[in-house]
């Protein structure tokens, strides 16, 4: 809600100025001007506007985050009754005017001659952002004056009369001479429309309006005082900007302390850092010491204190801070780090560091995590002074705070899980439907095929015809079983012919042979006569075909 | 001898890839259920975000009530919501943390139903009892597939399972705050409209109060709340879920 002011000055001055009403809140050009140069105007402001900045002397320049003094002054004519409706206000969002004084000062001065009441707020100008920043000014003000009574032109022969003032207010219009037998006397004498009455007069009516303006019309407006300013030119802190710099301009200076205490486990102590010097205290910041496996630590409040000077002040950083291990302790240095505008360069400024001993806990325990026996309660009529029922809380520490479904890993478990499900499931059908046992049959047979072809290579190596027709036999057999689903040992060089037929004899060839070097050692001829004639005559022979045949089974399989 | 007319020899060589996938399946799952398993020991992640011995449940009470005492009831409420996720049936986290919101002058929170159901359990307890209906259910499937039970009570045990893992999942979700759910910790908890101190306020949270995280820029953090967003110093607010907290 906007706070406003009221603030009435009557002065016993009652100074009329023709012409004035018009200009009164403006701050003319022409008036300013005179008002620099101390010579009067000739239509001197009813109301003036103004800021002053304080740079000081040896300032080189206006950079963001820096902080000068203000004083914003509104002047008023003596005679004008004033009611301040608020702040002055910047125009400009590039400079933040801060700590006005809420009630402003009120002083008499005389400026050309002329009484005037000045209102003086005083106040801290901030640069915000680089660039060119207008200090524009508004003051939003009502004013109530006494306008001074104005002689009115002769009317001119078959003229209306007209009313107002060649310099009043249009708004001031009023009735015209024919609604008001009191807007000119002198209308109404036989000297009205003589020209030498008219010359005498410098063409104004002495009479006119005699009784609407004696001791001239009160009036009141509600205006806004503007002062356009000056453009400042405010530059960026240079780059690259240290680590902990948060905005702070100016000087300042830096210094931690301790209560002279007792330091115990558990127990909160108070760390104050205090930062006295002259600048944007607003823009200050101490980040404050972080948690540690040794100490707890919590937020940094601050507090500010206004100094004798302008800019000069005091804020102070309390930290609270928790030991959290008994025996030597290190309170580590803070650090401040602010850019002087003086020497144009970052200064960081470090505190000493503490070293203090802690105290064991009065419960003889350490407040570290899971071994902790808490000593301090919440203040007040609380849920306890002590931690009453420690062994219904879990003391087992936990490595995180998040809960497991938000971890890799339980996405992980829960997808191989699922795998693992589809996996086995078809497993199981693949076992209901028999695949497996025909998987396992298989892979027998191919190890077993395996096997006699090498046994066949090495029978053909050393010329051992009874190894390698014993081991053709039995990789047929083996091939033949499974594709009939017998036993292989069980098939014999009959089953062959009936089975196959035409297509057997070859197979049929080697299964006699095998018997008959088995039994004789010696390869003849096949005694059926389906029996292929043209049988190979050597080792290499036999062994191609038996390989043939093994192949020509598993491409009909 | 009976015979197999269905038998074939080249089966094999379409198998061997489902053997793999399973054996390297079975090697995820082990090396998933140790790494997922709670351990004394905290991890490296858990360093980075705790306590290097890691978080209980006693320690942040003592820590809560520490900084009550110490006028923080900001931060006094972030270490018992932190208590709470540990310790979510505990009645003296409830009490410390009801009377740390009654010194920080907020109402009393009034958790919906479906709430103090989820409270039962942690959230990680609830991710317990997910996996356990997820391995109801995937039981139920491999027990039809090898025959071993019927389709009907595979259905159910299916279903049975599907649902407390759903459920379960709820919960934990309930009951784990969202990953920008924070709370004031400074006295001083005025919200701005731009990310820097000289900013117009937005408005004012009170210390303690919940406020949800959205984004961060330089030293201060955009909060929105039930009076609206701002831009609040980053050292004044404090996630109950750490930084690091959340990894997918």
């Amino acid at each position: 809600m906007k706070k406003l002011i009221g603030i009435s000055i009557c002065l016993a001055s009652t100074l009329v100025i023709a012409g004035g009403a018009r200009q009164a809140w403006g701050r003319s050009p022409q008036g300013r001007d005179t008002m620099d140069d101390g010579v009067p105007s000739r239509e001197p402001a009813r109301a003036l506007l103004k800021m002053d900045m304080k740079f000081e002397p040896s300032q080189r320049g206006f950079y963001a985050g820096q902080t000068v003094p203000v004083t914003i002054r509104a002047y008023f004519l003596g005679g004008t009754g004033v009611t301040v409706n608020g702040r002055p206000r910047l125009t400009s969002d590039a400079l933040l005017l801060s700590e006005l004084s809420a009630e402003p000062r009120q002083v008499s001065v005389q400026m050309h001659g002329l009484p005037y009441t000045a209102l003086l707020w005083e106040g801290k100008l901030t640069a915000v952002k680089a660039g060119p920043a207008k200090t524009g000014l508004e003051l939003p003000v009502a004013l109530t004056y006494r306008e001074a009574p104005r002689l009115r032109p002769l009317p001119s022969r078959g003229e209306p009369h007209r009313a107002g003032a060649p310099g009043g207010d249009e708004g001031d219009g009023q009735a015209g001479a024919d609604d008001d037998p009191f807007a000119s006397l002198l209308q109404h004498t036989p000297f009205a429309n003589d020209p030498f009455f008219a010359q005498m007069l410098h063409g104004h009516d002495p009479l006119g309006g005699m009784f609407d303006d004696l001791g001239g019309a009160v009036r009141q407006r509600e205006v806004t005082l503007r002062d356009a300013g000056v453009t400042l030119d405010v530059a960026e802190p240079p780059a690259p900007r240290p680590a902990g710099f948060t905005g702070a301009v100016s000087t300042f200076e830096l210094n931690a302390a301790l209560p002279d205490e007792t330091f115990r486990v558990g127990e909160p102590t108070h760390l104050q850092v205090t930062v006295r010097g002259q600048g944007s205290f607003a823009r200050l910041a101490v980040d404050g010491l972080p948690a540690t496996d040794q100490l707890n630590t919590y937020g940094v409040t601050s507090e500010f204190t206004s100094g004798p000077t302008a800019l000069g002040g005091e804020k102070i950083f309390t930290q609270t801070i928790m030991p959290r291990r008994a025996g030597e302790l290190t309170i580590p240095a803070l650090t401040l780090t602010y850019f002087d505008p003086r020497a144009r360069r970052y200064v960081t400024r470090r505190t000493t560091p503490f070293r203090i001993s802690v105290a064991p806990a009065g419960a003889g325990a350490e407040a570290t995590s899971g071994a902790a026996a808490p000593t301090t309660g919440p203040v007040g009529d609380g849920p306890a002074t002590t931690v009453p029922a420690e062994t219904a809380l879990p003391a087992a520490p936990r490595a995180t705070l998040t809960p497991l479904f938000e971890t890799a890993p339980f996405w992980a478990l829960v997808g191989a899980m699922a795998l693992a499900t589809l996996a086995l499931s078809l497993l199981g059908r693949a076992h209901q439907r028999g695949l497996l046992g025909r998987l396992r049959a298989e892979r027998r047979v191919r190890r077993e095929i395996v096997l006699q072809r090498r046994k066949i290579g090495a029978a053909v190596a050393r010329g051992d015809a009874i190894a390698l027709f014993g081991a053709g036999r039995k990789a047929l057999q083996a091939r033949l079983g499974a594709r009939w689903g017998v036993p292989a040992e069980a098939i014999a060089a009959a089953d062959v012919v009936s089975r196959l037929g035409p297509r057997g004899v070859r197979i049929h060839d080697v299964f006699e042979r095998a018997d008959r070097v088995a039994y004789a050692g010696t390869i003849g001829a096949p005694t059926e006569p389906s029996a292929d004639r043209s049988a190979p005559s050597d080792l290499n022979g036999w062994q191609s075909l038996i390989l043939d045949e093994l192949r020509t089974l598993e491409a009909r399989a | 001898m009976k015979a197999n007319p269905s038998t074939r020899p080249d089966g094999i060589h379409r198998w061997r890839p489902a053997t793999w996938v399973l054996a390297a399946a079975l090697a995820l799952l082990t090396t998933s259920a140790a790494r997922a398993a709670p351990s004394s020991r905290p991890s490296v992640a858990a360093r980075r975000e705790g306590p290097a011995a890691g978080y209980s449940a006693r320690a942040l009470l003592a820590s809560g009530d520490a900084a009550l005492a110490a006028g923080h009831p900001g931060g006094a409420i972030v270490e018992l919501e932190r208590a709470r996720l540990l310790a979510p049936r505990s009645a003296l986290v409830a009490g410390h943390l009801a009377h740390a919101r009654e010194v920080a002058s907020l109402p009393p929170a009034s958790p919906d139903h479906a709430t103090r159901v989820a409270r039962l359990l942690s959230g990680s307890e609830w991710s317990q009892v997910a996996l356990g209906g997820l391995a109801l259910a995937a039981a139920g499937v491999i027990l039809v597939s090898w025959g071993v039970t019927g389709r009907k009570r595979a259905a159910g045990l299916v279903v049975a399972g599907l649902a407390a893992t759903a459920l379960a999942l709820f919960a934990a979700k309930k009951v784990t705050p969202a990953r920008g759910a924070a709370v004031v910790v400074a006295a001083d908890g005025t919200a701005r409209i731009a990310p820097f101190s000289g900013a117009e306020p937005a408005f004012v949270v009170q210390e303690g109060a919940a406020v949800t995280v959205r984004r961060a820029h330089g030293d201060y953090v955009l909060v929105s709340s039930a009076e609206g967003q701002g831009w609040l110093p980053r050292t004044s607010v404090e996630t109950i879920l750490p930084a690091d907290a959340h990894r997918p």
